[in-house]
């Protein structure tokens, strides 16, 4: 067999092989990594084959088609490393062919040698292929230096303007046979080039430069891009503009994203956040409750139905999912927060349908539960439980709150022991934070049962539970029901003791203070709602006790001075009653009942608004108080 | 140690078991592996073995899917094997021949392919392995498929560091006992949901004692939790959610019982309800966690006995712990626990003896069953490889819970005695109101009948324009001088051209609700006229007039709702609505505040463009229009205006001055196309453009009917206070926007002395075209000519005016009030808003 036959068969085999791919690439049946891997092992072999034999002029071209095709799979099947090899050794091969010792093992240096020897029209596509190649390689392998050096030698301002013999990859003058490409030159080079832009953009990103970010990816989206791609460019484009300030302009990206098709729920979120950050409510329910529904919607990833080109901008960019950019919470978490708003907004039943959805979700969801991580900023489950019960108290669904809060008394009631005695601790040990139980045997085995403060947590979430049902009781008129929950819950709010009384002057950031503070508010709401029940059972004098006490835990409260008032005034008692509101006007600069540090900020308003709302509109008395001010 | 008798049978002769050997039931068959590759099924009640299945390894643990369609296998070094099993779901009465459905598993049987595995737990559509893995024991969470042979998707993994289990007491005899974890799952009882999946009553533990070991927030959700008894001794619990308040490991270290875990189960206690946490040591270690009364509230408490191990296996039955050291099958019970000292290893009282069954070497034992008879059956495994059947004698069956409590009786009965008086009640009150609803049925069929004619224009008002709706609403403004104060007055025509009568009970509502909040209420407070009607014929007509307000007082804009109303009560008789209103239901509400049947006729917004007196088209566009209206006086006309400037810049700060004088002006930019789409639907389209749409914008101010021909394209006009105003229109091009090169666009300029009134008056042009907007469709297509630089920078210029408003907004929230210099900053950004207009497309 003569070199040119051998050429022949060469040739015929390495069209074979493409044109096997491209039938393959149209039937969708080219997608998996195994199938990749039998057409990187054949064309590896020849290759071989074809460097068994001396390199000479003749046998050049065909030689370097086939080593760039191979280079092509390898890198599609992420082999960097043999890739780098193959295109080492075969580039010093080719030197040595000319009889030219290759310079030095420096890459750079052996590219330039390289491109200088080849400058014949007949093999200057070919060395351009292969310099693309080895611009995805350098870039898959994060060297961006290496390109900037070997590319853009005297360029300062990034990779956006190529030198025109590298803009115009050279296409190959036509022969017979043919040689078959495994994919265009030009569309590897398009393919680095973007990557690469958007490469140096998000590592202004990760440095916090930008404003320079922003720049460079929107010069980076009028390149020619595959589409996923251009809509993470938009995305990342919204993501510095938001951060910078401009959230219009960023709302504007993520709507060009969307229309793209990157995958939404990064961008539903990130437009969530910039929502709540421009105090847009509605908008941001809007987007959270898309977020719940396309995070209930599986996802499509069957491998198969989908057409996945050889290289895709993930094998060139890393994995976008170490990205922090795409982190998401979880599917918990967003429906908290869509609740949570729409609670904060006052959309009741809206609030309570997606708190249902919540616990549902909760009750029988264990693989949601498990993706929850610990970073994650949902509250306790009682809590959750407990913001549940308000919303449906506020969305008049009172027979379901009832229903919730008997959950929570079911599970923390029997743990609550007769008396909890709190100490303060010692000032070495404030940064703890936690609270010393009095009684030191109370340190069980499982420390967290036998901590006190996690009692005290039960005292509150029973203590809350019962009221909540009190007040469900009370808009339902079965005052009976309403009384003894309430009593319930201040029986059971009464069987905490402080120790010491330095409480009061404590930081109000500190979370056990908090706490104690929250059960202080907490006693006096209950007081309160119970004095409102008795008004409705026209006990006057019971009533007049409760408001009293409830005043004197949390002193100060408009509401419940109003109250006071009436029930002195209904009483017959005008004068104290005149006396006593005008005595709470001279100090009306107290602070308000809700405090503002809890968690449960938004539970204690919701409950305090029950006094309000059961103030009867037309009160004689309050009339003339008001005159009298 | 005292012997007791029992009854042993021998249902089978297996091989000698190699390894460790498993024993579960699975329905009503058994599961039987002896540590060989074999796993075998064996039918009780045909007393054969249905099925042989060969794995390719040893297999070590074995458990009975969900839903009882298969089995899942855990081989060693291998992974875990899903087979179905068809046996399962047949009955069994007929015995089948040995060889039946026996054969090797197909390799494709394995779900979860992880060599490390040692132990596994199925529940709740989710498969937990633990197994060592580089120091670590690895905790990893897997989704069952709805197609149970298809391959897992591991969810999560979880780790806790092993300690190394070579050093003290435990390394030196651990030779003798399991080296496998134990991996158990727990429920906890909860109210909100119905009782888990059948087959797991053995896994309800105490709501108490569920939160005490594992907290409360676990014990809300029921789910199960999964507890796992190391070889090392610790005793841990996995939450499936991890909490963010809680530091340290996802896995939590319950308890150390330092030895090595071979068992864990959930007994009875003493009276039968609450169950207890079994844990039982290979060296005898026998521990008990319960909830206890103490000081009024639940704590944990321990109990803790020491017996003659090795433990090789146990099982449990109410309050009976069976367990097997390998000479022997004991009994302990674990009731009565009051008189026991808590810690300590002191040989337990009498009572708490183990019994001895006299059985020996017995290496796997299955859930106890309970026969009809009430005697305890328990399926046993032997070293010599006999599936043995004991049945211990003389001992009570462990125990049958009784089903309730006296006390719980006694309620149970109260709660029936008060659902009866319930429904007795409620028949009484049910019959009284069938009468009721007979009469206030005919009269609801005539309101249905209204209700029906009106229902379509209630929500889709814009589908219906073309066609009349059969009861219809129409109002004009008009203004009146009366004693030389002009006043606005509306004047409404309510026409009925339906067929039916609006009976008597029937209301007009005339709601005029302003739409700025800014203002006190006192004097800006909505107003509901209502009219009741008294009979409206067919083709009949009510005319009212109401009176809007004096001119100098108006503030604008004004929505005007009406609809015609009618209350449900005045269907039903007094002592109905009494009855109604005292028995507290969702009924009461319905009839004192929303008992009415409201629907909705026509909302109209009035703005300033109503009220504006107008002077007429001028011819030349230069001068400002300076004719003076007959009807008003102008020395009055000026100092009306002058008090209303003083009065507002007194409200806001800053002196009159310092705002420059007028006149100010205000410009609106519409696309040409756009507005002669939308008024060729009208019936305006006049000669010209611009002057059509001053025609459009005009029509529908007091007194404008006559001049509705407007052909100028400049309209003079003047304000209730006062104040001049002009409309210009002309049409310009706009450069830069579209990429096809210049656009037509129609500018509507807005020019007055006033800032007020300029104010009002660009609101409502722009509201009108707004809505005009609307109703015309968008042809998207056009959009893409636009050219997206003009767009990016109209937004970075809206963007900096943004930031004006948030610097003047920071000002305001630091300073007391509203400061000169937030006021001049805003009113600059207002000034740049209205002159440099966007082009609406």
């Amino acid at each position: 067999m003569s070199p040119s036959d051998c050429l022949v068969i060469w040739t015929e085999q390495n069209n074979d092989i493409v044109k096997k791919w491209k039938c393959a690439e149209r039937k969708h049946k080219a997608n998996g990594q195994d199938v990749r891997c039998q057409y990187y092992n054949e064309l590896c072999s020849l290759l071989h084959i074809i460097q068994g034999a001396l390199c000479d002029a003749a046998s050049l071209e065909l030689e370097l088609t086939v080593l760039y095709n191979t280079l092509l799979f390898s890198l599609s099947l992420s082999k960097f490393c043999e890739a780098g090899n193959l295109l080492t050794q075969g580039i010093i091969r080719v030197l040595e062919a000319f009889g030219c010792q290759p310079p030095s093992s420096d890459l750079l240096v052996l590219w330039r040698e390289f491109l200088e020897k080849f400058q014949s029209p007949r093999l200057l596509p070919s060395a351009h292929a292969l310099l693309c190649v080895q611009w995805t390689l350098w870039l898959s392998t994060q060297q961006l230096d290496s390109i900037q050096k070997l590319l853009l030698p005297d360029s300062q301002d990034g990779i956006m303007s190529l030198p025109p013999e590298i803009e115009n990859v050279q296409v190959s003058p036509e022969r017979n046979p043919p040689l078959l490409l495994i994919m265009p030159p030009r569309a590897l080079k398009e393919l680095a080039h973007i990557c690469t832009v958007v490469t140096q953009g998000v590592g202004k990103m990760k440095e916090g430069k930008d404003s320079e970010a922003v720049q460079i990816l929107q010069d980076a989206s009028m390149l020619p891009s595959p589409t996923s791609l251009l809509a993470e460019i938009h995305m990342r484009t919204g993501i510095c503009l938001a951060r910078l300030g401009r959230p219009q302009s960023s709302l504007q990206c993520y709507r060009r994203a969307l229309e793209m098709g990157a995958s939404s729920r990064t961008v539903l979120y990130q437009c969530s956040l910039l929502h709540r950050q421009l105090e847009n409510c509605p908008a941001e329910i809007e987007m959270l409750r898309l977020l719940c529904t396309a995070a209930h919607s599986p996802v499509s990833c069957d491998p198969s139905s989908t057409w996945v080109p050889l290289l895709t901008p993930d094998t060139l960019l890393g994995d976008p999912a170490c990205d922090s950019v795409f982190a998401m919470p979880s599917l918990l978490e967003m429906q908290h927060t869509l609740a949570h708003r729409c609670l904060h907004c006052g959309r009741f039943s809206e609030a309570a349908e997606n708190y249902l959805d919540l616990l549902a979700t909760l009750q029988c969801d264990l693989k949601q539960l498990v993706n929850t991580d610990v970073n994650s900023r949902l509250p306790r489950v009682p809590d959750i439980y407990l913001e549940a019960a308000v919303t449906l108290l506020k969305a008049e669904r009172y027979w379901d709150s009832i229903a919730i809060c008997e959950e929570v008394i079911m599970k923390t009631a029997e743990l609550i022991p007769d008396r909890l005695v709190l100490e303060m601790p010692l000032r070495d040990e404030l940064d703890d934070g936690s609270l010393v139980p009095f009684s030191p045997e109370m340190r069980g085995l499982f420390a967290k049962s036998g901590k006190a403060e996690e009692r005290l947590n039960y005292v509150l979430w029973a203590g809350t539970a019962f009221l909540i049902e009190g007040q469900a009781y009370g808009w339902l008129k079965e005052s009976k029901g309403e009384i003894t929950a309430l009593t319930r819950s201040i029986n059971l709010l009464v069987k905490v003791r402080l120790k010491n009384e330095e409480w009061q002057h404590r930081d109000p950031g500190d979370n056990a203070a908090s706490k104690v503070a929250a059960l202080r508010k907490l006693k006096a709401l209950a007081l309160a709602s119970r004095g409102v029940g008795f008004m409705d059972r026209k006990q006057e004098g019971a009533a007049l006790q409760d408001f009293q006490l409830s005043l004197q835990a949390s002193p100060g409260t408009e509401v419940v001075e109003l109250w006071l008032t009436r029930v002195l005034w209904n009483m017959g008692r005008e004068e104290e009653a005149t006396t006593f509101w005008k005595s709470t006007r001279r100090t009306s600069q107290v602070p308000e009942l809700v405090p503002n540090c809890s968690r449960n900020a938004a539970v204690f308003l919701h409950l305090q608004s029950y006094l309000q709302e059961k103030m009867p509109a037309d009160s004689e008395s309050l009339k003339k108080m008001k005159l009298s001010r | 140690m005292e012997g007791s008798r029992c009854s042993v049978r021998s249902l089978a002769a297996l091989d000698r078991p190699i390894g460790s050997a498993t024993l579960v039931w699975a329905g009503t068959d058994l599961l039987l592996s002896n540590g060989s590759n074999l796993v075998l099924l064996h039918s009780t009640e045909g007393q054969t073995v249905k099925a042989v299945h060969t794995f390719p390894s040893p297999v070590v643990c074995l458990v009975p899917s969900p839903n009882q369609q298969g089995m899942y296998a855990l081989c060693e070094h291998d992974g875990i094997h899903f087979i179905p099993l068809p046996q399962l779901l047949r009955s069994s009465s007929v015995p089948s021949s040995e060889d039946s459905g026996s054969g090797s598993v197909a390799t494709n049987s394995q779900v979860i392919a992880d060599p490390a595995v040692s132990s596994f737990v199925v529940a709740d559509g989710v498969l937990v392995t633990v197994g060592l893995a580089d120091g670590r024991w690895r905790f990893s969470l897997y989704e069952i498929p709805e197609a149970s042979a298809a391959q897992h998707r591991k969810v999560a993994d979880r780790h806790i560091f092993a300690t190394p289990a070579g050093g003290g007491a435990i390394g030196a005899r651990s030779q003798s006992v399991a080296q496998r974890p134990v991996l158990f799952c727990v429920y906890a009882m909860c109210s909100l949901t119905s009782q888990p999946p059948e087959g797991n009553d053995c896994h309800m533990l105490d709501p108490a004692l569920f939160s005490l070991l594992f907290g409360v927030d676990s014990s809300l959700i029921p789910l199960p939790m999964f507890v796992c008894g190391l070889p090392d001794g610790r005793l841990c619990s996995l939450p499936a959610l991890q909490q963010p308040g809680d530091v340290g490991p996802a896995v939590k270290v319950l308890h150390s019982l330092e030895e090595p875990i071979v068992f864990l189960g959930i007994s009875m206690a003493g009276d039968g309800s609450s169950g207890g946490l079994v844990v039982v040591g290979g060296f005898g270690k026998v521990l008990l966690v319960l909830a206890e009364q103490k000081e009024g509230c639940k704590v944990l408490a321990f109990r803790e006995w020491g017996v003659a191990g090795p433990v090789v296996t146990a099982c449990l039955s109410g309050t009976r712990l069976y367990y097997s050291t390998r000479s022997d099958l004991l009994v302990l019970s674990l009731g009565n626990t009051e008189q026991k000292p808590t810690t300590g290893l002191e040989p337990a009282s009498s009572s708490q003896n183990p019994v001895s069954l006299n059985v020996c070497s017995v290496t796997a034992l299955a859930k106890p069953t309970t026969a009809s008879t009430g005697a305890v059956q328990l399926m046993a495994t032997s070293d010599r490889g006999r599936l043995l059947q004991i049945t211990p004698l003389g001992g009570s069956g462990g125990g049958g819970p009784s089903r309730l409590s006296p006390s719980q009786v006694g309620q149970k009965m109260k709660d029936l005695l008060a659902g009866i008086g319930n429904v007795a009640e409620r028949a009484s009150l049910l019959k009284s109101s069938i009468q009721v609803r007979n009469t206030a049925l005919k009269k609801l069929n005539q309101v249905f009948n209204i209700c029906c004619l009106l229902l379509p224009s209630q929500n889709g008002r814009e589908g219906h324009l073309d066609c009349k709706p059969p009861i219809s609403f129409h109002l004009t403004t008009k203004w009146v001088s009366l004693l030389r104060e002009e006043s606005l007055t509306l004047s409404c025509v309510l026409e009925n051209s339906s067929s039916y009568v609006l009976e008597c009970g029937w209301t007009l509502c005339i709601q005029v609700v302003p739409s700025y909040s800014s203002l006190t209420s006192e004097d800006m407070a909505t107003k509901t006229y209502s009219f009741p009607l008294e009979e409206l014929a067919p083709g009949k007509t009510l005319k009212v007039t109401l009176p809007l307000a004096a001119g100098n007082e108006l503030r604008f804009p004004v929505k005007v709702c009406s609809s015609l109303i009618y209350s449900l009560q005045s269907m039903l008789g007094c002592s109905e609505l009494e009855c109604l209103l005292l028995r507290g239901t969702p009924w009461s509400r319905l009839v004192s505040d929303s008992g009415l049947v409201s629907l909705a006729l026509d909302a109209v917004t009035l703005d300033w463009l109503h009220c504006l007196h107008i002077d007429g088209p001028v011819a030349n566009a230069d001068g400002f229009c300076s004719g003076v209206s007959s009807s008003a006086d102008p020395i009055q006309t000026f100092l009306r205006a002058r008090r209303w400037e003083q009065w507002s810049c007194g409200r806001s700060g800053p002196s009159p001055g310092s705002w420059g004088v007028g006149p100010f002006t205000a410009t609106l930019r519409v696309s040409s196309a756009l507005l002669r789409a939308m008024l060729a639907g009208s019936t305006l389209g006049g000669p010209s453009l611009c002057a059509s749409l001053l025609a459009w914008l005009v029509s529908s101010c007091p007194g404008n009917r006559s001049r509705a021909d407007l052909s100028s394209p400049v309209v003079c006009a003047r304000c209730p206070q006062g104040d001049r105003l002009k409309l210009m229109a002309k049409e310009v091009t706009v450069e830069e926007v579209s990429s096809d090169g210049p656009l037509l666009a129609v500018e509507v300029q807005l020019e007055s002395s006033s800032l007020v009134s300029l104010c009002g008056l660009h609101h409502a042009v722009l509201h009108r075209l707004q809505a005009l907007l609307g109703g015309v469709t968008k042809a998207t297509g056009d959009l893409a000519q636009l050219q997206g630089r003009s767009l990016r920078g109209a937004l970075e210029r809206a963007e900096a005016l943004l930031r004006e408003i948030w610097e003047a907004r920071d000002l305001v929230s630091l300073g007391a009030g509203v400061t000169r210099r937030a006021a001049d900053m805003l009113l600059h950004v207002y000034t740049q808003l209205r002159t440099q207009p966007l082009l609406i497309l």
